[in-house]
Order: C-alpha cells, then sequence, then structure tokens
C-alpha cells in the first residue's frame, strides 16, 4: 500500500486490519523523508531510531489486542511530525536558530505528550522560521523548506516545514504553531488543512514563546476530518498551562457530516478588496458559491478592520517578543559567544550571534514599543486597537455563524520576491484579526491560483466554535473533493 | 519620520549590533513604529483606552499553591554552556574595585 495521498482514516483502517504495520508504516515515511527532504528541506530533525522503535511497540500493543477503542484510536501508531518550536525530551529543538541549534530539551511540550499518549509516532522535527517570526519560511536560520508544488516558491511561515511535510507525503499530519497566521497562511500556500485554535484551547507548554497572549498550537492534515481528529487530541486544560480551559465543545466529529443547510456565511467585503489578487479572490468566491448551492446563506458584511489589525499585532507581537525572548543571554542554555570582556558582553554578543536578522529586527521594535515615552503612543494604543478588533469580529458573528474570507492576499511568491519588511506584513492581512481576537480559523484548499499554486479560504468562527468551521469545511470538501473540483 | 537612538535601543535589547546593523535595522524599527499612525487615523483619542483587553474568555484558574517535583538540578545544568560545582558560571558580575566617583 503507498501512504503519500493517504489520509489519517484511511491508514488507520489499514492500521486496524493488518494491512500495514506501523513498523511498515514507518519505514515508508522515512524512506520518502530520505528521498525527498534534500529537495523540499522539510525536517531539520529525522527519529529514525526513535520512530520505529515506538512503532514496534505499537505493533506489540496491537498484536496483544490492546489498542485503544475509540476516536481518537486513529492516531495509535500514527506517524507525525511537529514544529520545532515544540519542546521534545531528549530530542533537538532550535526553534530554527543558531540559538537553539544544540538545544535538546529535558521536558515534553503538552502538545507532544498528548499525541504521544494516543500512541502517535514521532517521526521528526519540522523546519521553521526563526522563533516563529517570518511568513514565508525564509527566515530559518538552519534549512530552507521549499513549496512541494514549486520548489521555486515559499512554503509560507513560520510553520513551513508542517505545512510542506504534509503537501509533499512526508507525514500524514503535523503540528505547527499559529500567532499571526503561522499555520494558516502555510497551510494555504502548500495546499493543505490547518487550524488556529481558540486561544486558550490548546496547552502552550512547552512551546517556545514568541507572543503569549497571542500563541497557539495547531494541527496541518491533507483533509478536514484529519484536522478535526487531531485537534481531538490536543484539546483541554492543563495544570502548566494557567491560560487554557476545558473545551466547553470538544466533539468536533459528530457533527461533521451535517451539512450547511441554514447556516450563515459572511462576506467581509474588505477582505476582497483591491489588495487581493484577482485569482485568489475568484477561487474563494467560488467556495462561497458552493456553500450556497449547498444550502448555506451568504452575508454581506463590512469589516473595516485589517490595516487597523495589522498594525496593532506587530506592535503588540513584537513587544512580547522582546520580553519573551530576553531569556535568551546565553548563561542557562542556548548559544554563548566564543569572546566577551564581562558578563554585559557574554548577554550581548551571545544574543547578537545567536540570534538572524528577522528576530532582531522584532526584538529592537518590541523593546522601542515598550520604552518610555513610547509605551502610552504604541503599546497602549495598540491594546486598545485589540480590543476594538475582537469586539468587531464578534458583533460580525452575530449576524453571521461563520465568517468567509482568503486566507492570504495571494498564492505562495517566489524566494526573494518580498524583500521588504512592509511587503512580507501584507500578507498576514487576512489572518491577524482572528489572531488577536483569540477566535479559531481554519484555512483549507479551495482550488488552484496562478502558475498553478494552492489558494485557501479562511473560516472564522465565535470562540470554541471548531467544530461549527470543521462542519463547514468537511461540507465544501466532501462537494469539491478537497478543492481539486473547486 | 520617528528618530530611534540605535546606541540607546540595542544597549537595552542588550544586542551588539555592527554600525551597518544600527544602521539598516534603524530604519526597519522606524518603519514598525510607523504602523502606529493607522491606529491615529480615527483621532487622537480613538485607541487611548487604557485598559488591557482580556485575552481568556473563559477566565483562568490557577492551581492550587502546592509545591511539586520540578526538573532535577544536574539535567538543567547539563544544559548550560559551562558549570562548575552546581553552578552555572559566568564572568564575574560585581567587581571589587570601587567606582571611580566613590573613592574619597
Amino acid at each position: 500500500m503507498m501512504i503519500n495521498d493517504d489520509s489519517i482514516r484511511s491508514l488507520a483502517s489499514a492500521l486496524a486490519t493488518g494491512e500495514l504495520s506501523s513498523h511498515e508504516l514507518c519505514e515508508q515515511y522515512l524512506s520518502e523523508i530520505e528521498r525527498k527532504n534534500g529537495e523540499i528541506g522539510a525536517y531539520l530533525t529525522v527519529c529514525a531510531d526513535l520512530s520505529l522503535a515506538l512503532a514496534d511497540e505499537c505493533d506489540r500493543i496491537r498484536a496483544r489486542g490492546d489498542a485503544p477503542k475509540g476516536a481518537l484510536s486513529a492516531l495509535f501508531g500514527m506517524p507525525y511530525g511537529l514544529k520545532d518550536n515544540l519542546c521534545t525530551r531528549g530530542v533537538r529543538t532550535t526553534c530554527g536558530s543558531r540559538m537553539l541549534e544544540h538545544f535538546v530539551p529535558p521536558y515534553d511540550a503538552t502538545a507532544a505528550s498528548r499525541l504521544q499518549a494516543a500512541g502517535g509516532i514521532l517521526l521528526g522535527k519540522l523546519d521553521m522560521d526563526e522563533f516563529a517570526m517570518g511568513s514565508s519560511g525564509e527566515h530559518s536560520a538552519l534549512g530552507t523548506t521549499r513549496n512541494p508544488h514549486d520548489p521555486t516558491r515559499v512554503a509560507g511561515g513560520s510553520s513551513c516545514g508542517s505545512a510542506a511535510a504534509v503537501a509533499a507525503g512526508l507525514a500524514p499530519f503535523s503540528l505547527g504553531s499559529d500567532t499571526g497566521g503561522s499555520v494558516r497562511l502555510p497551510a494555504a500556500y502548500c495546499g493543505v488543512v490547518g487550524m488556529k485554535p481558540t486561544y486558550g484551547a490548546v496547552s502552550r507548554y512547552g512551546l517556545v514563546a514568541f507572543a503569549s497572549s497571542l500563541d497557539t498550537v495547531g494541527p496541518l492534515t491533507r483533509d478536514v476530518y484529519d484536522n478535526a481528529l487531531v485537534l481531538s487530541a490536543l484539546v483541554g486544560r492543563d495544570a502548566h498551562d494557567a491560560t487554557t480551559v476545558d473545551h466547553p465543545a470538544p466533539d468536533f466529529l459528530s457533527d461533521i457530516a451535517r451539512g450547511v443547510t441554514g447556516l450563515r456565511v459572511g462576506l467581509p467585503e474588505e477582505f476582497f478588496g483591491d489588495d487581493c489578487a484577482p485569482d485568489v479572490k475568484e477561487a474563494v468566491l467560488r467556495a462561497a458559491e458552493v456553500l450556497r448551492t449547498l444550502g448555506a446563506t451568504l452575508v454581506p458584511l463590512s469589516l473595516p478592520i485589517p490595516d487597523v489589525a495589522l498594525a496593532a499585532y506587530y506592535l503588540l507581537s513584537s513587544a512580547e517578543a522582546s520580553s519573551n525572548l530576553a531569556r535568551f543571554d546565553g548563561v542557562r542554555y542556548g548559544y554563548r559567544a566564543a569572546e566577551y570582556a564581562d558578563v554585559d558582553e557574554l548577554f550581548s554578543r551571545s544574543r547578537a550571534e545567536g540570534f538572524g536578522l528577522e528576530v532582531k529586527r522584532r526584538i529592537l521594535s518590541g523593546t522601542a514599543v515598550l520604552s518610555v515615552g513610547y509605551y502610552d503612543e504604541y503599546y497602549k494604543r495598540a491594546s486598545a486597537a485589540r480590543a476594538r478588533v475582537r469586539a468587531d469580529l464578534l458583533a460580525s458573528l452575530s449576524a453571521c455563524d461563520v465568517i468567509l474570507s482568503p486566507t492570504t492576499p495571494t498564492v505562495a511568491h517566489r524566494f526573494g520576491e518580498r524583500a521588504t519588511q512592509a511587503q512580507m506584513m501584507l500578507g498576514d492581512r487576512y489572518a491577524v484579526p482572528a489572531s488577536l481576537a483569540g477566535l479559531p480559523a481554519l484555512s483549507l484548499p479551495c482550488g488552484t491560483g496562478d502558475a498553478g499554486m494552492p489558494v485557501g479560504m479562511q473560516l472564522v468562527g465565535a470562540p470554541f466554535a471548531e467544530g461549527l468551521l470543521y462542519r463547514v469545511g468537511y461540507a465544501y470538501e466532501a462537494e469539491t473533493k478537497g478543492g481539486r473540483n473547486a | 519620520m520617528i528618530q530611534i537612538n540605535m546606541d540607546t535601543l540595542s544597549a537595552a535589547a542588550r544586542l551588539a549590533l555592527t554600525e551597518d546593523e544600527k544602521e539598516n535595522l534603524a530604519k526597519d524599527v522606524e518603519d514598525m513604529l510607523s504602523l502606529g499612525r493607522v491606529l491615529c487615523a480615527d483621532g487622537e483619542g480613538a485607541f487611548s483606552h487604557s485598559d488591557t483587553p482580556d485575552v481568556c474568555s473563559s477566565g483562568a484558574a490557577l492551581r492550587a499553591d502546592e509545591p511539586q517535583e520540578s526538573l532535577p538540578r544536574d539535567v538543567l545544568l547539563a544544559l548550560a554552556p559551562t558549570s562548575h560545582d552546581g553552578h552555572v558560571t559566568v564572568p564575574r558580575v560585581l567587581s571589587d574595585e570601587p567606582k571611580q566617583e566613590d573613592r574619597t
């Protein structure tokens, strides 16, 4: 059985019937990684010995008749990849940075340990923009991930490896992190499904912090059902993360095939304006029409928030990043400079040599935002703007059940095409509003645009409405065969 | 245009930058801060509300204040670039020499 295009569900079925063993499944993926990773660059670390050992243990458990039953049993013996900012005990975790190039965590992130508890098998750690700062995948210090659909184009960031691995058949699913679009944007660019859950739904313990009030952990998969399945294993309160809550509606699967009849789908005009490329706009509006033919009602909206949200996001996330990355000082772990005259130079040289340009840019900007004379003007104003964005989104969600927009204004660009900071930021404008508001947002493929590159559509819902987003996405996907017949 | 003192900023950020880096990054920092102009577009007081929005919609519950096991000391020390006798080692932080202005 060939595995490349298979979903978790179909692979789980093969495992359950004995058509495949977990060992064989892992061997196939490891072989594909060996064959393709040189070109795609998705993996920074491959855990071949570990994954085969775990696979053998799963096979032994299954042979005894002790494999778990229930909805999450599909994850038992199932391989996956993890973005390299999720700590994995005994396995190198680099955050795509020289600062942590040789760092081996002594503990597991909760998201990783929950997948492990479900019987998942770690294949390896995936490339990313350094410390999750980037939208293209061009800011990793340790690798270059290429878009599997066109290797001259970026995979998107910051979860570039997570998206590319799933798209290229190098893992049936992966986890990424999403602070301002970093799961959704690469999912859109690579033609896979990516979910940013409600803030607080999934533990951030063990996720190396970028912006603590914005960071989330989310799955990337080949289809909507798989995504719902993986998220089911992740959600729930964690004593190690005081911002987590028990998900009030954690059954994402029972109603997933219920359809969209009677649902209201909001279309915010400001997300389909002149800044949206015509090919992307056309694909997403076609998707809206598909939902209408399936029984949904399209509701025009006015939501003039992208510019304000983008400004607030970059000011706030940079401020939080400057604070979070202060821990990397060359003292207790991570990179330490070889030469320094005193402790101040130990800090400043270690950080200057360990961090890349984009990270320095964000730290400096964030330091400025929080400094005396600028704090009121920038940080407090951005905080107030964030409250406005959340209020506006929630008000819109009283007029509709989900908000539909493009995930990104364009398809994936070519390497080097977006040379300036401003150009790069514009790619985030449709994603950051949901991030600021802490709302769930799902990106799924809805056809192709220029040069045959994937286009992603984004569905945003009310807090903890992941089940509804999956229901809408599932209906669209079933009708269009995952956007292939869009 | 916003004027940034890169010497002060890089020192506050504990980043030892070259002069070229300071010049290039100054422009980037100025551009980032210029985003703040968008937030003034509605008028001076439009986004000046001082409340910080509540990110967690359901509120956070704190765990009981009970001591729990943490990571072993030797495991954490093994991560340090240098250590000695159970401590992470760094250059001397405090000098034995009094500061010039303290000398009588």
